[in-house]
């Protein structure tokens, strides 16, 4: 009676390891496969700018839940009271988002050198850590990765510390303590608008730190900045005012039919 | 007491390993109405932060006004002077010279890192800096070149005084955007000057000197990192919240380290 509590501890004890074992080495080889797979897409002089980007975002797709960390950055008060549509709309944006966003950062660091670490077991999750050698740091790029229904899933990403859904999650907050929801998908909207049509305007593809043409680029990156630095107030005032792109309802149903496949994979797991 | 403990641990062992929740946590987690929803978010709870406390816990920004307005300021004072200056250096200088300019600096910058681990009582870290310093002073010509970090694996530290007031629990305050220098807080604020004091070259020189020194060690230091600041603000859906954000939270990763 006495010792079969510790022969089952025992058992579990032996066979509690090496299961996690080797949930780390798939979780290893799932993350270094797509790490290296995007790099040398990246490193690829003959591919053009907006297929690799395409390429690179095909790579990334089937190990990441993107909507996932769309709800989580609202958090468990926000997401319940949305509706269907908003639920849909919003995790579109921040999808697209991230997506350029994670795109853009590894095509800068695309020349470094990366080095991965054994991942560590959370309790039920697991947290990557890779190093990024740039010219003069080390930066250190941080995966948590989660068991979904069918395999391992990256969630959220950390950037020295910085997790993607915590800080985008601490912007929606701040919005959302002044304006409402639809407000927030409008400003969203706004964003999605304005990065695509900067994007499109650039002459040359391949923008790199010392570029001559960075110089051209300076009055475009400024034009957010005017919109940041008003005050509160006449942000609200903005936003209230009916704006021509964003405010008209034909173009708030666009991003829904461009591309509807997010959702499918939104009502995930219970 | 012995025999009663033993099987509640057991069974709170067993239900960790296999990963079951043990009822009395199961039975307080949610009502069963809101069960679907909130269940969706179960095992994310390292984002909930101050879920209970009604409508979104607001963050504690009493000089948010002050702070948005310096905030401006520095993006300005960036895009139109600093940035563009930064420029014309890095096409002047070749990118390996800067580079080796920012390793003599933080070679300089040696006993901040290593007095702040002392500090921290992070002996091997402190081992590590002092090992980089004696080795970089030398074989790397007066630490224009890294020897201990590519041939012996000592990667360089990053510990000053705000981390060691983190370390020893003293809370960030509240968050502070500095006139040029950026994002910060009270506590992180306040650590400037010890490191500027543990720094020789406010020593050997006047204060002004120093702080002219310094300049330029950070200006040399931005030049090697052109797009990024704006790249980071481009995802930004407003970016004074961004940046205090992930100040707050690359600090408070680097406390923890």
């Amino acid at each position: 009676m006495k010792k079969l509590p510790l022969a089952i501890l025992t058992v579990l004890l032996l066979c509690g390891p090496s299961a996690a074992a080797d949930d780390a080495k798939a979780v290893f080889g799932l993350v270094q496969g797509v790490v290296d797979r995007a790099l040398a897409v990246l490193r690829d002089e003959k591919v053009p700018l907006d297929a690799k980007k395409e390429m690179v975002v095909d790579i990334i797709n089937p190990l990441v839940d993107l909507p996932l960390a769309a709800k989580l950055t609202l958090g468990p008060k926000q997401w319940p009271r949305l509706g269907e549509k908003q639920r849909r709309e919003f995790t579109d944006l921040f999808v697209d988002q991230v997506k350029s966003s994670y795109f853009e950062k590894m095509d800068q660091f695309s020349d470094a050198k990366v080095e991965f670490e054994a991942p560590v077991a959370k309790e039920d999750k697991f947290y990557m850590l890779t190093h990024v050698i740039g010219k003069d740091q080390r930066l250190k790029l941080a995966y948590k990765l989660y068991r979904s229904s069918e395999s391992w899933k990256i969630y959220d990403l950390e950037i020295e510390g910085v997790s993607i859904v915590k800080s985008y999650g601490a912007q929606y907050k701040e919005f959302l303590q002044k304006g409402t929801f639809e407000e927030l998908l409008e400003k969203m909207r706004e964003k999605a608008q304005s990065a695509k049509k900067s994007s499109k305007s650039k002459k040359s593809p391949d923008e790199k730190a010392v570029s001559p043409e960075a110089e051209g680029s300076i009055p475009a990156a400024q034009a957010p900045v005017e919109a940041e630095g008003v005050s509160p107030e006449a942000k609200d005032a903005a936003l209230n005012e009916p704006d021509p792109a964003g405010g008209d309802p034909s173009v708030k149903e666009q991003p829904q039919v461009r591309n509807p496949p997010p959702a499918k994979s939104s009502p995930q797991a219970e | 007491m012995d025999k009663g403990f033993r099987p509640i641990a057991a069974s709170l062992l067993i239900c960790f390993l296999l990963g079951v929740p043990p009822a009395a946590v199961r039975a307080q987690s949610a009502p069963p109405q809101e069960q679907g929803e909130a269940a969706e978010f179960e095992g994310f709870e390292e984002f909930a932060n101050g879920k209970e406390e009604g409508p979104a816990k607001k963050v504690f920004d009493p000089l948010s006004g002050y702070n948005r307005f310096m905030f401006h300021f520095n993006d300005k004072a960036y895009l139109w002077v600093w940035k563009p200056s930064a420029k014309v250096y890095a096409k002047a200088v070749p990118e390996s010279a800067r580079v080796a300019i920012t390793r003599a600096f933080d070679n300089c910058a040696f006993p901040a890192r290593f007095g702040n681990s002392l500090f921290q009582l992070k002996f091997k870290k402190a081992g590590t800096e002092l090992g980089r310093f004696l080795v970089n002073s030398t074989a790397g010509i007066g630490g224009l070149f890294d020897p201990a970090d590519k041939l012996l694996g000592w990667r360089r530290g990053d510990e000053d005084f705000g981390q060691t007031l983190g370390a020893y629990r003293v809370g960030e305050g509240f968050p502070i955007v500095l006139p040029l220098l950026g994002p910060s807080n009270l506590r992180d604020a306040l650590g400037i000057i010890p490191d500027f004091l543990m720094n020789p070259i406010s020593y050997f020189l006047s204060t002004e000197t120093g702080v002219g020194i310094r300049t330029g060690d950070i200006f040399n230091r931005s030049s090697l990192h052109l797009e990024e600041y704006e790249s980071f603000k481009k995802d930004a859906l407003d970016p004074y919240t961004f940046f205090r954000e992930a100040y707050q939270q690359n600090r408070q990763k680097r406390i923890q380290e």
